[in-house]
């Protein structure tokens, strides 16, 4: 009993300590007017390889994208080492505000559109305000146009709908390194199976470390929890999403060449339908290249 | 301007939140998909379940399990036709080994039991 309240004291105590030097702290920002200094780059791209970052684009920009993904790089030279075959998404990104921004996409593979609205939520900084993570909320809705699997035509729209909500954390440690996490939900109208899940729930990591001004190596991986998918797809259960690549950035362009066990481009596919496995010859090549243009800016 | 984009895409946004279903192929095309039916007329051990024992049930209730064997006819008949018999229930609140059953599994299991498990 004596033991708990010594506890309860200790707690009390240190708990106001801390209050009282943050207190005092604030109180040295005001007098040396120190400015708030907000984190920028944390990513060189809206985009890792296949998932997104943190950043969205300024105010008046418009990016201009195309992305592929190839075949296996195991294929052999038959197959050009996979460059023969190809997936691809071709996108039109802009920013509304500094904090805002929207894109639609077209994917060859389901043939599937989808557009997205992303928004900065918080930014990392220091000085006057002290914020250790930035974070981004990301919502993409994709419409299946290809051709299902039901016979004449006997489905309903909904089944053609998929969405995709995110919650963006990311710290940039250091001018180099830059690591992000990212809770997602997927959720597909409909599944194969009463034991599948429609909403489905997963994990990104991600990392950027730079190793030159405009050059850095990239990583992600995207975990699926468990229990939660139990259909095949193209004959095996999907697996999580692993991807490693080099950004380059040249200021308004952006290269982005990566190795992954993803063929698909789009959220919900590479997300909860790769199968490929990528320590056992399911490497593919893959790239993203975005063009910025100033929209706003030229015109003014 | 941009006060009107941001207004239209909230709605846009909002839509998409009603355009939100859970449905499965199981449930609403498989009357549109041979591929999907699931045969009910009849069910038997021999004709539909015998496969379903044998790669979820008999690998533990392998005959050594005092009170619920599943390894062959006789045994999963005999525990199907006690009175109150948890076979279907352990089954389908899927909280048994994690063993997730298809709903046309899960559908012929339970008119099995019901019909007198022959």
């Amino acid at each position: 009993m004596e033991h708990n309240k010594t506890t309860t004291r200790f707690i009390i105590i240190s708990f106001l300590f801390q209050f009282t030097l943050q207190i005092s702290s604030y109180g040295q920002d005001s007098i040396n007017n120190k400015e708030t200094e907000y984190t920028e780059h944390t990513f060189f791209n809206t985009r890792i390889a296949d998932i997104h970052s943190i950043e969205t684009l300024e105010r008046g920009v418009l990016d201009v994208r195309l992305a592929h993904r190839m075949g296996r790089i195991s294929s052999g030279v038959s197959e050009f080492f996979g460059l023969n075959q190809a997936s691809s998404q071709l996108g039109l990104e802009y920013g509304i505000t500094n904090n805002l921004m929207v894109g639609v996409n077209n994917n060859t593979l389901n043939k599937l559109y989808s557009g997205f609205i992303k928004y900065k939520i918080l930014k990392q900084s220091t000085g006057k305000i002290v914020m250790p993570v930035s974070i981004s909320w990301l919502s993409n809705t994709e419409v299946q146009t290809g051709k299902l699997n039901y016979p004449n035509d006997q489905y309903y729209f909904s089944s053609r709908l998929f969405f995709t909500h995110q919650l963006i954390i990311a710290r940039k440690f250091s001018d180099k390194f830059s690591f992000q996490i990212s809770p997602t939900l997927v959720h597909k109208n409909i599944v194969e199976t009463r034991a599948d899940k429609n909403d489905i729930y997963l994990m990104g990591l991600a990392t950027r470390y730079k190793i030159k001004r405009k050059i850095a190596l990239t990583g992600e991986y995207n975990v699926i929890f468990p229990h939660q998918i139990y259909s095949n797809f193209n004959g095996s259960l999907p697996v999580n999403s692993l991807s490693i690549g080099i950004d380059i950035y040249t200021g308004k362009h952006t290269f982005q060449f990566f190795i992954t066990n993803s063929v698909a481009v789009d959220e919900k596919s590479f997300l909860t339908e790769s199968t490929e496995k990528f320590f056992k010859k399911g490497i593919h090549f893959g790239f993203n290249i975005s063009r910025l243009f100033n929209i706003v800016n030229y015109y003014e | 301007m941009v006060k009107k984009l941001l207004v239209f895409i909230l709605f846009s946004f909002m839509f998409t939140l009603y355009a939100c279903y859970y449905d499965n192929e199981e449930d609403i095309y498989a009357k549109f998909n041979s591929k999907l039916n699931c045969d009910t007329i009849d069910v038997s051990y021999t004709k539909n379940l015998r496969y379903f024992f044998d790669t979820n049930c008999a690998s533990c209730h392998d005959g050594s399990h005092p009170t619920c064997n599943l390894n062959n006819y006789n045994n999963a008949h005999s525990y199907a036709t006690q009175p109150n018999t948890n076979l279907y229930t352990v089954v389908v609140n899927n909280d048994h080994k994690n063993r997730v059953l298809t709903g046309c599994e899960l559908k012929q299991l339970k008119l099995w039991i019901e019909n007198g498990a022959q």
